[in-house]
């Protein structure tokens, strides 16, 4: 199986943490749900050109947070989600894409103001579109 | 699991290898990458055992030079006079016959693979398919640890993918498995590694965490330049055309530098490893970074 994850390179953050938390967001959004296989960490590292070194840290990370388990001899399977937990983890992750907009902006001098009336505008634009 | 421990040979008249010390632990692959006359060839074949000399090269606990080490290592040589003259059923006769590590059937389904002519003398073969037959009769032993010395090089595109599946499937198959190669490529050691290692002039850096490399050497961008060149903060290269960019060898170290200095860094971007290699090739070891 091929999880549809990607290294950014532009990114600041770890790679280790860049795959734990696309994987996360594909469990919790229930993409891959409950039972699914995930790819082995030497799969997964040769599918992304990272070491096995990064995908066992993401893996061990996601473990310890119930979102897999590592069977021993099998393989790793996604976990059953908790509903508080998946709808938490949905506010953070539209939460988060709003942060990174917000300085952009910022970046580029915009005004409290004129950063909601923008806002205002693309919502619109977006909600006429769908 | 490979241990190599104050390995020193020569170089030709006056270079001299080492000492070597190096540790390989199970599960891992490590490509070694050197530029040319760095002594890379001379120390897969100390690591062998085909160049004995001074130092030790332990191989799961036993010596190299030991038929229990033997049995535990496969190794592909850039050249390898001593197969020439046989035929591919000649080898495969002779492992089925006296190499307990020999799985025939491996070997069958890799030949297949590779399209290996099994009656032909191999020096009669192209070197590709000189290069397969090696590795096609070196992958069918079972042993822990596989040592290649280029082993892509002069593969057609066919011939790559089949190798590096087959080194994928020994790691998945076998948790004791270890991978070391030399590679004058970027992409493979993309593609395939875990650690790298740099030679130069005749020394091996200590393993280096692939990704640890992709997450430290970084373009860095900034707003504006800052005034003086302050401290090196692990600054490699610096142009200002047409926007003031930093070439790092430690982009948090850089960036934390800029932003006490009141710059803004714009935008960042990892160097790709045929990017950063060439730099690291170039300076040698660079014990400064932890």
């Amino acid at each position: 199986m091929k999880l549809p994850v990607e290294v950014n390179e532009q990114s600041q953050e770890p790679i280790y943490y860049q795959i734990e938390e696309q994987i996360k967001a594909l469990i919790v959004s229930g993409s891959i749900p409950a039972g699914t296989a995930l790819p082995s960490i030497r799969a997964l590292a040769a599918d992304l050109g990272c070491s096995v070194i990064t995908t066992r840290r993401a893996y061990q990370n996601l473990e310890q947070h119930h979102y897999i388990k590592t069977q021993r001899g099998k393989g790793t399977f996604v976990q059953e989600v908790d509903v508080n937990e998946r709808d938490l983890m949905k506010e953070k992750t539209v939460t988060e894409a709003l942060q990174r907009a917000i300085r952009t902006a910022n970046q580029h001098d915009y005004t409290e103001e004129e950063i909601k009336t923008l806002f205002e505008r693309v919502l619109r634009e977006e909600t006429t579109d769908a | 699991m490979l241990k190599v421990q104050d390995v020193t040979r020569k170089m030709g008249k006056e270079a001299v290898l080492g000492p070597i010390d190096l540790h390989i632990s199970p599960g891992t692959i490590t490509a070694i990458v050197a530029n040319n006359g760095a002594g890379k060839t001379t120390l897969f074949q100390a690591i062998s055992g085909d160049y004995p000399g001074f130092g030790s090269v332990r191989v799961d606990g036993h010596s190299v030079h030991s038929i229990a080490g033997k049995a535990q290592l496969s190794y592909v040589p850039q050249t390898y006079p001593e197969v020439e003259a046989f035929r591919l059923t000649d080898l495969q006769k002779l492992h089925k016959e006296h190499d307990f590590s020999w799985q025939d059937d491996r070997f069958q389904a890799i030949a297949r693979q590779f399209k290996l002519p099994m009656k032909k003398p191999i020096q009669k073969l192209s070197v590709g398919m000189k290069q397969k037959a090696v590795i096609a009769t070196q992958l069918s032993r079972k042993t822990n640890v596989k040592l290649l010395d280029e082993p892509f090089a002069g593969l057609d595109m066919e011939g790559q993918s089949l190798v590096e599946r087959l080194l994928l499937e020994e790691l998945e198959a076998n948790p004791n498995a270890t991978i070391i190669f030399a590679t004058h490529v970027a992409d493979e050691v993309q593609r395939l590694a875990d650690y790298v290692c740099f030679m130069h002039a005749g020394k091996l850096s200590e393993p280096v965490e692939k990704d640890w490399l992709q997450e430290r050497w970084k373009y860095v961008w900034l707003q504006e330049a800052l005034p003086g060149n302050g401290p090196s903060a692990r600054v490699e290269e610096v142009s200002v055309d047409p926007m003031p960019k930093i070439l790092t060898r430690n982009a948090l170290e850089t960036e934390e530098w800029v932003r006490e200095n009141g710059g803004t860094v714009v935008k960042r971007s990892s160097l790709r490893l045929h990017e950063s290699i060439p730099h690291i090739l170039r300076k040698g070891e660079q014990n400064d970074d932890e």
